[in-house]
């Protein structure tokens, strides 16, 4: 074959005109091809290679021109460097090491903001509202004989009276109570079937202050994990936008927050069985489920040390997206966040506890390439 | 918030169907390396790699409302990028002589089983195999492979030794092998691993 006749055969390739021998050889022989081939180029250079092609994408006419995105391309314009930093789990105290580092450059702080503190509204089933802090402790309120109270150590408690154990009576109107927490607010609270449920920032929960009936049913609006009793005959089912999970006693996470395109639930113990109105999927510890009803519920295994880490007290990432890092801080510090310019779709890696001031979490982003301006209740995210 | 990374690449196409920009940001994250160091292999040349890149990312854009819900974005994006290279190899725009090599392929007596594999398939078979891998070695397996991760940071990120990531990886392409039973397929994968 000549070459011009080799060019022939490209040429009815592309067109899509090849018979099915033809085009079978031109793929066999190209996969060949680059079996055969090798490339090396310098790795130091890929994170700026990254960002180099993904600026031209971005700027390519055709691209611009979908009208689509030019709003959400503000803060997505520049996929930046992956910036791994692992620290050694064996050095809690990493402050120590960046403090040096940065006690050069330090300028005085304007502006801080302390960590999220116990801090909750709890709306009754009158609608009477009870602010919840670190202040008090006892006595609360009472609904239908249910008694509610607030540990020393910030939970709230419901506790249902001898005399109402075994009454399950389904004729009852059982009130509804709301807790919310504020951003920059977290809460604990113990339901009367003793499941307990740690409440992240920004998010409510929905819950009879008794469970009557087959099942024990809740809705959550963001981000809780469940810790539930187990009770085999009343099955708890949480309810949030995109799914529904199913439980009959066992400890998961539920990130369900209203702007958020998508839901994710995440099995630390036990067993689940997530549901949409089209899917039922049950998942194994270790597990997650994560999508909505238009773009499907997805399987996968999670990192389940990321998805907790709030639970437990610190931020942590892992190659995680600025957008998302910045969420978090945003929801924890009650600041908003706001992008200068093109740079801040970086990803990000390491952890830090979640009592750190705000300040010293910013340094720590700062440590790995993101910097910031502080201005009063808000970051602006420097390219 | 709900991060992106956690999605699978069909979620992350219906998004992107719907004009979300951080979906299709968390696909340039997935693939851009693997795309890449191919157009690389066959090109030879810093930045034509490049420009085919993002063309390929472009054409994913513009295209992005004529392609099926179903499809699979790594397969859709290989192909992508073979069309495009076969297209300069056609006009003759690549250094390397493949005009005269294909010419001689085309000669050659050849096993006519394996071409009845195209290479679409054979991309489907290899991420289908892939989930199939023991769950740490997947891992491992797809942090080197989609994440353009070194050894030593796989060895950082999993808190094991850079040792059992080489074991490891190596495990992962010898099951793949016997799986695939096929070797010329291995070439994506072995242009995805860290040097």
């Amino acid at each position: 074959m000549t070459k011009e006749e080799v060019k022939e055969l490209l040429q009815r390739y592309a067109d899509g005109k090849c018979s099915p021998q033809e085009k079978a050889m031109v793929e066999h022989w190209y996969l060949s091809e680059s079996f055969k081939q090798s490339s090396d180029f310098d790795t130091n250079d890929i994170q700026e290679l990254k960002f180099e092609i993904w600026d031209k994408i971005t700027q390519d006419r055709s691209f611009k021109s979908n009208s689509k995105i030019k709003s959400i391309l503000l803060w997505t314009a520049s996929v930046a460097a992956v910036l791994i930093f692992v620290f050694s789990l064996s050095e809690p105290f990493i402050f120590n090491s960046a403090d040096k580092l940065l006690a050069k450059k330090e300028k005085p702080a304007v502006f801080d903001k302390s960590p999220a503190r116990n801090k909750a509204v709890l709306t009754l089933s009158d609608g009477s509202k009870i602010i919840l802090d670190d202040a008090r402790s006892g006595y609360i309120a009472d609904q239908q004989g249910i008694k509610i109270s607030k540990s020393p150590d910030g939970s709230i408690i419901y506790s249902m009276p001898e005399s109402l154990l075994g009454n399950n009576n389904e004729s009852d109107v059982v009130p509804y109570n709301f807790i919310t927490t504020p951003k920059g607010g977290k809460f604990q609270i113990i339901l009367p079937d003793k499941s307990k449920i740690w409440l992240n920032s920004e998010s409510t929960l929905r819950f009879p202050a008794r469970f009557i009936g087959q099942e024990r049913n809740v809705e959550l609006t963001g981000e809780a994990y469940f810790e539930v009793a187990k009770n085999i005959n009343m099955p708890f089912i949480v309810k949030t936008k995109d799914m529904s999970v199913f439980v009959t006693g066992t400890e998961f996470n539920i990130m369900a927050y209203s702007e958020d395109k998508f839901t994710s639930t995440t099995l630390v113990q036990g067993s689940v069985q997530v549901s949409s109105p089209s899917q039922k999927i049950i998942l194994k510890p270790g597990e997650q489920v994560v999508g909505n009803q238009t773009i499907g519920l997805s399987k996968r295994d999670a990192d389940i040390e990321e998805t907790i880490a709030w639970k437990n007290g610190l931020f942590q990432f892992n190659n995680t997206d600025i957008a998302t890092v910045m969420n978090q801080i945003s929801r924890w510090y009650d600041v908003t966040v706001e992008y200068e310019g093109d740079s801040s779709g970086k990803r990000f890696g390491g952890y830090i506890s979640r009592d750190s001031k705000l300040s010293q979490v910013l340094k720590m982003l700062e440590l790995s390439g993101v910097k910031c301006r502080i201005e009063e209740k808000k970051i602006i995210v420097l390219p | 918030m709900n991060s992106y990374k956690s999605l699978n690449d069909f979620q992350l196409l219906e998004l992107i169907k719907s004009g979300d920009a951080n979906a299709f940001a968390e696909i340039y994250e997935r693939y851009w390396t693997l795309i890449l160091h191919h157009a690389l292999k066959m090109l030879k040349d810093n930045d034509e790699a490049k420009d085919l890149v993002q063309d390929v990312f472009v054409t994913l854009w513009i295209k992005i409302d004529q392609i099926d819900p179903n499809t699979n974005i790594a397969g859709f994006l290989y192909i992508s990028t073979r069309n495009k290279i076969l297209n300069l190899i056609r006009h003759n725009q690549i250094k390397t002589d493949y005009l005269s090599s294909l010419a001689n392929f085309v000669s050659e007596p050849r096993n006519s089983a394996l071409e009845e594999l195209s290479a679409k398939n054979l991309n489907f078979v290899i991420e289908k195999e892939i989930q199939n891998l023991p769950v740490k070695m997947r891992e491992i397996f797809e942090l080197s492979r989609k994440k353009f991760l070194s050894h030593k940071e796989i060895a950082d990120v999993l808190d094991i030794s850079d040792k059992t990531v080489k074991k490891q990886i190596n495990n992962a392409i010898r099951i793949l092998k016997l799986r695939l039973n096929i070797l010329p397929t291995l070439i994506l994968l072995s242009s995805a691993l860290p040097y």
